[in-house]
């Protein structure tokens, strides 16, 4: 009876996503009433509750496109075939995870009303604290992860020994640029003065990603925002706009263009550039001297979902073999220390790749944005203004 | 059924109830939360309280203004553009494409089998700065050593303007495929020359289909937003893109609703206007 029921609410999940603009107006249809009557103290809830230890029938997991590993031939995902094959629980796998914010507005209208969405969602970090926030998450049963003992990374602040969220991939944001086009990239500055990169340079549209480089090439903290800062920086960007310097602000969508030579330089995330530089070597990723960012992609279980399956999963992840068999596809950072020993293993050469196994050196290099500011609409409309909506 | 027998005055109301149901449950109820959210304040974590927030309409059309102007603008440039392309070609195809005539509709019509996305990502390539257009037209020197199409205001018009070419076309091609030949037979033999014969008689015939074509092309282009985000920059963003962000990314429901609402009046207005202009009466009657 329960599955039915998920495979009903599942549908029609899949239906909205298909038409995002669709699916937001119904979400705020359905959301405005929903959401007064949520309170923060909801997140206390959760942990109070003993966790019932038995695997469910089923797992259903959203996630952005390409962001598994995948068998060429079977088209399968031997990540989820090996869960499965260990736990008997199959796996409803669904890629429609393209942005943060789109995301967001699909599962936010059935979540605020108390509809089951999915078991679990990997999304940015700062999403997964609105989520919180929100009241729109479970915890994770701590106990059944064993593996996030090795996990390298601290747990940040919001998330105490990871239990609202646990790591994925992390990945950097840095400089992509076309050396068949441009020479070398020094600096973040040069994308916004240097004449010979006018019209021919794009940003990222997420505000963390722009925001936190730039602020950085300022010599400013992008991890702890100060306002006057933060406006100073946006005007500057809005100038090199204004200037016809930077061309436009993109998702995913600066790799064709990149690809193609009509950018000659652009921000980009480190595992695009690794999947471009197969079939174009000229293609170059670099952390400027003076930051790039870095962000975490959290496993975390929206309301109504399996704790214990959602647990299950995400320590059989964090086991070193599965972790670096899945950054080893995925091009991102594993959060898993020890896999790099297993990645070496299978592929030396991906294993002393900077952008996968960074070093101490580059990491240090990397800040993570603000969270409280990227979910501050004061902010958020600065910078969309920025973007030109 | 005995009810209706003995009640027949109540058959046509039942025979209106599904379509009345519908237009109730996909038209009346989504407006009307939508008029309600656009009156709201409040943000996504405290929740959305109704305050009759009628400054919110006078904050959206104050502040995006530039990109309400733009969106008329680049619709209406959209519309005139694909008119002047869609109807010699669909006349050519219902008046000349004798036993081709299905073949070539389907030929119009096969593009648009692929989705939307895809074939607005399909003009990111044709236009590059790198790709073939762009050079011939520097080496003819229509465009500056440095000139490029993508990411220009030409490049979102004519994206508009191939995405929705068949909402265009196919109501000129129903129009012109049903005028009857012998009228412009007999209109020649009174000596009337082709381009006369057009004029008093094609052109008049073909008008509802005219009609039918500039709104539904205009309407759906106005509250276009991939187009620009793809093929423009943020100098040609529209009121779409502005409602998308206020919904998706900043999460003010209440301002993206009343921007949803100016642009459904506006567009009313308008249609109201050209109707009046134009005289949907004559044009049906």
């Amino acid at each position: 009876m329960s599955l039915s029921r998920r495979n009903l609410l599942l549908r029609g999940a899949i239906g909205a996503a298909g038409a995002a603009s669709l699916s937001a107006v119904l979400a705020a249809c359905g959301g405005g009433g929903g959401i007064e009557g949520q309170s923060a103290s909801s997140a206390e809830e959760g942990a109070a509750a003993s966790v019932d230890r038995t695997l469910a029938d089923k797992f259903v997991l959203s996630n952005w496109p390409l962001y598994i590993d995948m068998d060429d031939e079977t088209k399968k995902s031997p990540t989820l075939e090996g869960f499965t094959a260990e736990t008997g629980v199959p796996v409803e796998y669904i890629e429609d995870i393209n942005s943060n914010e789109e995301f967001f507005g699909i599962v936010q209208g059935p979540l605020s009303q108390g509809q089951f969405v999915r078991d679990m969602a990997i999304p940015t970090g700062y999403l997964v604290v609105q989520l919180k926030d929100l009241g729109y998450l479970e915890k994770f049963d701590l106990e059944s992860i064993p593996n996030l003992a090795g996990v390298t990374a601290q747990a940040p602040e919001w998330n105490p020994g990871f239990e609202w969220g646990v790591p994925w991939q992390s990945y950097m944001t840095g400089i992509a640029y076309n050396e068949s086009k441009i020479k070398g990239i020094d600096s973040f500055e040069q994308l916004l003065t240097d004449p010979a990169l006018k019209g021919k340079v794009t940003m990222l549209n997420s505000m963390n990603d722009t925001m936190g480089v730039a602020l950085q090439a300022n010599g400013y903290s992008s991890s702890k925002i100060v306002e006057a800062e933060f406006d100073e920086t946006l005007e500057q960007l809005q100038k090199a706009v204004q200037d016809g310097q930077i061309r436009q602000f993109t998702g995913n969508d600066y790799t064709g263009p990149l690809d193609k030579g009509d950018l000659f330089a652009c921000l980009a995330w480190s595992g695009d550039v690794i999947q471009l530089q197969v079939d174009n070597p000229s293609l170059k990723f670099t952390i400027p001297e003076t930051g790039g960012g870095i962000a975490t992609d959290y496993m975390c279980i929206l309301k109504g979902g399996n704790v214990y399956t959602s647990s299950v999963f995400a320590n059989y992840v964090l086991d070193p073999k599965a972790a670096a068999q899945l950054s080893l596809y995925v091009n991102y950072i594993s959060p898993v220390a020890a896999s790099k020993a297993e990645a070496e293993s299978i592929d030396p050469a991906v294993a002393t790749n900077q952008l996968i196994y960074p070093d101490e050196a580059t990491l240090s290099k990397l800040q993570e944005f603000d969270p409280l500011v990227v979910n501050d609409p004061a902010y958020k409309e600065k910078f969309q203004a920025l973007v030109g909506a | 059924m005995g009810y209706l027998r003995r009640h027949p005055r109540a058959v046509p109301y039942v025979l209106i109830a599904p379509g009345l149901i519908w237009l109730a449950v996909l038209f009346v109820v989504p407006l009307y939360y939508l008029l309600t959210t656009s009156l709201q304040t409040g943000d996504i974590m405290s929740g959305f309280q109704m305050t009759w927030a009628w400054s919110n309409y006078a904050e959206m059309a104050e502040q995006y203004r530039p990109q309400f102007v733009r969106s008329i603008q680049y619709a209406a440039l959209a519309t005139i553009a694909a008119l002047v392309i869609a109807y010699p070609i669909v006349y050519f195809i219902a008046r000349r494409g004798g036993q081709w005539k299905s073949l070539l509709l389907v030929l119009l019509v096969a593009p648009f089998f692929v989705t939307y996305l895809i074939r607005t990502l399909a003009w990111q390539t044709i236009l590059a700065d790198e790709g073939i257009v762009v050079e011939t037209m520097r080496n003819v020197g229509l465009l500056g050593e440095d000139g490029r199409l993508l990411a220009t205001s030409f490049a979102v018009v004519a994206g508009i303007t191939y995405n929705y070419f068949p909402f265009m076309a196919l109501p000129i091609y129903v129009a012109l495929e049903q005028l009857d030949g012998r009228l412009l037979e007999a209109s020649a033999d009174l000596y009337a020359n082709p381009i006369k014969g057009f004029l008093r008689i094609t052109l008049p015939i073909s008008l509802p289909g005219v009609f039918a074509g500039t709104l539904t092309t205009f309407i759906p282009a106005m509250g276009d937003f991939v187009n620009a985000q793809l093929l423009g920059t943020p100098k040609q963003y529209m009121i779409g893109n502005v409602i998308q962000s206020k919904f998706l990314v900043i999460i003010d429901y209440p301002l993206a609703a009343a921007g949803a609402v100016i642009l459904m009046v506006t567009i009313l207005i308008g249609v109201a206007l050209y109707a009046r202009a134009l005289g949907t009466e004559r044009l049906t009657g």
